[in-house]
């Protein structure tokens, strides 16, 4: 492949990506309820003339393809449009703003380059020691933070709090005159940039340096580096001179993909600051719902999006003499490229603009289905008779005497297989109501009421009310819990040594406590919270926080002080070399510890009167009763008395830390309680513009977050490891296909396309969740796509294949099961995306008002002047909420990644 | 340069003399013994062979005497003497400075073992100025004639490594070893994943540089054909010992230990029409060694005193044998 047809390609791709850009924005227009002729004579800011010309500029009165046509032909020569709100053409308004945003973006984005990298490299290079630790630690803070939230704290304590910047929004001082003193205008533009600029390069640095440090480990674990140390190099020059050279290059692709990410990023910052760069005129556009707007405001960043990648091949392919140099000839474990098609180009062209099209109306795919049914009768059958075939006595037998937990999975699968089978039966058919699968998905996802309403004045069959029990969602979600039950009880084994190594990673620890401690929040936030969260006027308006009782602050300050204590005695025990602690020992400890937090909120529930609670609190305190039992057991064997006293300091430091840990959290849970809750009340956090109290809100706000996440994660990975099977599995033209697919929605800045769509969908919590499942899916089919190139190669596949398995089967069973650790350890980080992609959309003002989250918490706080009146506990408790769960998420995941990603492994 | 060490081996002094040494491998299952306690000399301008099953410590003694072990590999004891210096107690710059002068090496996998954003001359002339005060120029100089010595054209020199030949990059990474002209070269694994004509190909050029250069050189490989071809002397190591050495054509003719006789027995030959014989079970866990000579368990002449003493390594004239029984059998 010579470097002409590469960049050719790339730019012929470039081209289909603006393409597909333009045919969603025209898509999303058009989802819009009513015809664009009533909107538009609906709104009142436009005058008729302005009408008039636009129904004839775009042909609103065409039919939808002419439309379309003319559409293309507007936008391709920067017609934009006619916005609403400013009631003038959008093109030379949206030109303005994109200047300003390119001088906010492209300084930071260097400089975060450039920092990132010099983070990603130190972390690669000290794997493993204090300072990959550090760095790790510090990039997945940054990563973690809201940009909109860092941008607000910047604001509050270094311009109103510090004053060293000045508080004005904008890029200059407003009401001030500069003409004919360019310097001080320049003086004045760069005190407005400053914040925004480190705000900015703060936030997406650390992804860079993210980057870098995977591109890196992957660098050093090559033969070469071997050969670089045995020549004789010093570490730096091993470093800089070796292994750089070869990361840059994946380095380059990924930092250019990421491109998206940093735009989103500057949209927020722009917003917070007032900044009068395209963010802030897509938050009007938000506001005012002006849709001529949004869409060319998308169209726009995507573009210059597009050709900022373009820009970053070229680099990549200088850098790689692999393609600079075009091979002369193929060397025998290298496959020869794939000849390039122009053919394959027009195919993908018109299947992707098939495939737009196709979102607009559902009724499509039920045709299809239906298609597919037909023609895949013979597999369809054949997969049943498996399904049922399992629950043959003779199989049962088999595996009640062998492996108990495959019974558990088969029925699950029978259940799951004849639950969906009746959905789609009535989904397709729509016998009870063409909408009924809507109120599925919703009860499904745990949102909204089923069975829906049946339709008035229509006779339903037995048959059909039969079918209606069988499909109901409930019996899915029991299946799918048993199925996953089955599974993990499957392998104990194998899942308790990967989760052993996992949790003696500092990593694995951090955030499997962070993580628990939100899982508790969700579980228990009824009886944490002192105040019902949704209550009006529990105290004044914008009361500030009250200080502790005198009693309770005192067992806080308590257990803080001695936990700090105990810890820094274990680290320095850890420093002189003590003998290890025992496993059992680790063991029964955590399990003491959960038991112990089980109790105090078993008490609290009993307090409180709360019976489910009080059932979680139960199962937790057996579940932690019997990992103390199995500690004991294995002490019973391992435990030698004189091994008591070397071990005896440890053990007094961990039953301090269980007291000060039960203190803080009896401490916390006590406070608000411990003075009267009438009005005024105590708000340990204040209270919000309508008397509610934060600290309640805060508490139970992570549920919606936690909802949106995981529904959103569980639809992204279905979508993304199905389109990543599929694309690595067959290969050639499939694979191409979907692979460009994938690069496109890789490219569009998917947080600025979930924004547009969800304002013009209306703010509501499956609005959230369908478009953060929709279009967080790449980067995971990639990854599938990637480990299941390596994996169909291997031989046992070959087996399967000669021994006659088909290849759904062999994907199924073979592949997918090779691939699952790997996209397991991607779901947790995908899950941080998606809960990042909520608190943002939330701060838009596009989630549920009715429902507490943190990012609405955050949006109500910016409405209501939180900043300049230094509302602090407004704006502060939520946004370290959303810091602290995102961290312990990506904790997880990264721990996860150490583990399970074959790339990592170190050698 | 100022040097703590001198790669000038002494007249009459082997080129490397090993004593004594012990790389232990800290993992999280335990301490794995992979080099326990062997010495062992190359001579200057002599051609030894490194031989045993995988996992037997052969790659292992290689990379300690580079300092080139993952960071789990621990040198517990013994030295490494060449010239007049101990090259493990060497700090970290002098290392660095007498890596490549005074030993080189020639990777498993040469395929993988140049670095594919550079030219291939350009790592042979990094190479040289690393170590040596000179231009450009010079280096270059140097390079393309070894480069050409090694069977390859000149024109082909400006070639990255993806554009190359599996053979031709082993050739190159031959080259790319001898640009210093250190004293000792060891090649690990130099044939393996080639295919036979190329092997032919590599070992026609140990060859001739034997004749034609002072070069020593421990080659390390399971092929015990390239030994025969190639080398003056070969060490045969089993479970992290050596268990006999002995010159080339005493080792293949009357081996005496019973694992070198089952290593080459179980050899296949094209013309013997012999039964290919193999050895039972498996090497042992290093973690936790069996008692007495490593080999007992799968040993056919084991008796009492095997299992519960370790045997020691007794030279008779240049044939040395851990093996209580060498001559009864």
């Amino acid at each position: 492949m010579a470097l002409r047809d590469v960049l050719i390609k790339r730019i012929a791709q470039a081209i289909v990506t603006i393409f597909i850009v333009l045919a969603i924005d025209f898509v999303i227009f058009h989802i819009l309820p009513g015809d664009p002729m009533t909107f538009l004579a609906r709104n009142p800011n436009l005058s008729e003339v302005a009408q008039a010309r636009l129904v004839e500029q775009f042909g609103l009165d065409k039919p939808l393809w002419q439309q379309f046509i003319l559409f293309l032909g507007n936008f391709l020569t920067l017609q934009l449009g006619m916005s609403f709100h400013f009631r003038a053409d959008v093109g030379p308004i949206i030109m303005e703003h994109l200047g300003n945003t390119l001088i906010l973006i492209i300084p930071a984005s260097l400089v975060a380059i450039f920092i990132g990298i010099w983070i990603g490299k130190n972390s690669a290079w000290r794997r493993g020691k204090p300072a990959d630790f550090l760095g790790l630690l510090f990039s997945l803070i940054t990563y973690s933070i809201p940009v909109f939230w860092l941008a607000m704290f910047f604001i509050m304590t270094f311009a109103f709090g510090l004053g060293w910047f000045p508080g004005t929004p904008g890029l200059t001082t407003p009401g001030m005159d500069f003409t004919g003193d360019p310097f001080g205008l320049a003086a004045d533009m760069l005190s407005h940039l400053m914040l925004p600029w480190t705000v900015l390069t703060i936030a997406i640095l650390g992804s860079f340096a993210l980057i870098t440090r995977n591109a890196l480990l992957d660098v050093l674990s090559e033969d070469y580096m071997v050969t670089a140390k045995a020549k004789g190099r010093t570490e730096k020059e091993q470093l800089n001179k070796e292994a750089m050279p070869n990361a840059m290059i994946p380095i380059t692709t990924v930092i250019a993909l990421q491109l998206g990410f940093s735009v989103a990023g500057a949209l927020q910052t722009e917003v917070v600051f007032s900044y009068p760069g395209i963010g802030n005129l897509i938050w009007e556009g938000v506001y005012y719902r002006d849709y001529p707007l949004l869409q060319a405001a998308f169209f726009m960043i995507t573009v210059v999006v597009v050709i900022a990648n373009l820009l970053a091949d070229f680099i990549y392919f200088y850098l790689d003499p692999r393609i600079r140099v075009g091979a002369e000839f193929t060397i025998g474990d290298e496959k020869p490229p794939r000849p390039f098609s122009h053919y394959a180009v027009v195919v993908i062209a018109i299947v992707a603009l098939l495939s737009t099209w196709a979102v607009i109306g559902i009724t499509t795919v039920i045709p299809l289905i239906i298609l597919l049914l037909i023609v895949k009768r013979k597999d369809i059958v054949q997969f049943l008779g498996r399904r049922l075939g399992a629950l043959k006595p003779a199989n049962l037998i088999y595996a009640w005497r062998n492996k108990r937990s495959q019974i558990l999975i088969q029925f699950s699968a029978v259940a799951l297989v004849v639950n969906l089978i009746a959905v789609s039966i009535i989904a397709v058919t729509g016998i009870l109501s063409p909408d009924w699968w809507l109120y599925w998905g919703g009860a499904f996802a745990g949102l909204g009421s089923f069975p829906p309403p049946l339709l008035p004045d229509v006779e339903y069959s037995t048959m059909a009310l039969a079918l209606s029990s069988i499909a109901h969602p409930s019996l899915a979600q029991i299946a799918i819990v048993g199925a996953v039950i089955g599974i993990l009880l499957g392998r104990r084994k194998g899942l308790g040594d990967t989760f052993g190594r996992f949790i003696r990673t500092r990593m694995g620890m951090a955030g499997t406590a962070i993580v628990a401690m939100f899982a508790g929040m969700t579980i228990f936030g009824d009886i944490v919270a002192p105040y019902d969260p949704e209550a009006f006027f529990t105290g004044l308006l914008y009361q500030a926080p009250s200080s502790m009782p005198e009693m309770q602050l005192l067992m806080v300050s308590i257990g803080i002080a001695s936990a700090l204590g105990a810890g820094i005695v274990w680290l320095i025990l850890d420093r002189i070399k003590r003998p290890p602690i025992p496993r059992f020992f680790v063991t029964i400890y955590s399990g003491g510890l959960i038991l112990f937090i089980a109790g105090i909120f078993g008490v609290q529930s009993l307090s409180l009167e709360n019976t489910t609670t009080l059932v979680f609190s139960a199962a937790i305190g057996v579940i932690a009763g019997i990992i103390i039992l199995r500690g004991l057991l294995s002490a019973k064997r391992n435990f030698f008395i004189q091994d008591l006293k070397s071990h005896l300091p440890r053990l007094v430091i961990a039953l301090v830390g269980v007291v000060s840990i039960g203190l803080i959290v009896l401490g916390i849970l006590q406070a608000p309680r411990a003075v009267p809750l009438d009005f005024p009340g105590n708000h340990l956090i204040g209270t919000d513009q309508l008397g509610r109290d934060v600290f309640s809100q805060m508490i139970i706000a992570v549920r919606i977050t936690l909802l949106v996440g995981i529904v959103a994660t569980g639809m992204s990975m279905i979508i993304g490891t199905l389109v990543g099977l599929v694309a690595g599995y067959y290969g050639g033209i499939i694979d191409s296909f979907l692979m460009r697919f994938t690069d496109i929605f890789f490219v569009i800045p998917s947080l600025l396309l979930m924004i547009i769509l969800a304002a013009v969908l209306g703010p509501s919590i499956v609005t959230l969740i369908l478009v953060i499942g929709l279009f967080s899916w790449s980067s995971t089919a990639r990854i599938v796509r990637g480990q299941v190139l390596t994996i169909k190669e291997r031989a046992y596949i070959e087996r399967v294949r000669a021994v006659g398995g088909g290849n759904v089967y062999i994907m199924s069973k073979h592949v997918l099961a090779a691939v699952a650790p790997l996209v397991v350890a991607n779901t947790i980080l995908v899950t941080a995306w998606a809960i990042l992609s909520e608190v943002v959309l939330d701060f838009f003002g596009l989630g549920d008002p009715s429902m507490i989250s943190w990012g609405t918490m955050l949006y109500l706080a910016f409405n209501a002047g939180a900043m300049s009146n230094n509302f602090f506990w407004l704006v502060f408790p939520p946004g370290i909420m959303v810091v602290l769960l995102l961290l312990g998420v990506s904790m997880v995941g990264y721990a996860m990644d150490e583990i399970v990603n074959p790339k990592l492994r170190r050698r | 340069m100022t040097e703590t060490f001198s790669t000038e081996i002494p007249a009459g002094q082997p080129a490397l003399k090993v004593i004594g040494l012990k790389v232990y491998y800290h993992i999280s299952q335990g301490i794995v013994k992979a080099v326990d306690d062997i010495d062992f000399t190359v001579g200057c301008g002599e051609f030894v062979g490194l031989s045993g099953e995988s996992g037997c410590g052969k790659t292992t003694t290689a990379m300690t005497l580079l300092q080139i072990l993952p960071k789990e590999g621990v040198v517990e004891g013994g030295q490494a003497i060449v010239g007049n210096t101990d090259i493990l107690t060497l700090g970290k710059k002098d290392m660095e400075a007498f890596r490549w002068k005074g030993i080189s090496m020639v990777f498993q996998g040469a395929m993988n073992s140049l670095n594919p954003v550079h030219r291939v001359i350009d790592q042979m002339v990094d190479a040289i100025l690393i170590h040596e005060d000179m231009s450009k120029k010079e280096a270059r100089e140097i390079a393309l004639e070894l480069i050409e010595s090694v069977g390859i054209e000149k024109s082909r020199a400006r070639a990255y490594p993806h554009e190359l030949s599996g053979g031709m990059k082993q050739r190159l990474m031959i080259a790319l070893s001898l640009v210093l002209h250190p004293p000792l070269v060891i090649a690990d694994e130099p044939t393996t994943a080639l295919d036979v004509m190329i092997q032919a190909q590599i070992l026609d050029l140990f060859n001739q540089l034997r004749e034609k250069t002072s070069l020593s050189l421990l080659i390390i490989t399971h092929d015990l054909s390239v030994l025969a071809e190639t080398c003056d002397k070969v060490i045969i190591m089993y479970a992290g010992k050596i268990v006999e050495e002995a010159p080339v054509q005493i080792l293949f003719n009357e081996p005496a230990h019973p694992y070198t006789r089952k290593l080459i027995a179980s050899f296949p030959s094209i013309l013997a029409d012999k039964e290919i014989e193999f050895i039972p079970g498996n090497p042992p866990d290093l973690i936790d060694p069996p008692i007495g000579c490593n080999f007992h368990p799968r040993c056919d002449y084991a008796i009492d005193k095997c299992r519960t003493e370790d045997p020691p390594l007794v030279d008779e004239g240049g044939h040395r044998v851990a093996c209580f029984r060498r001559h009864e059998i």
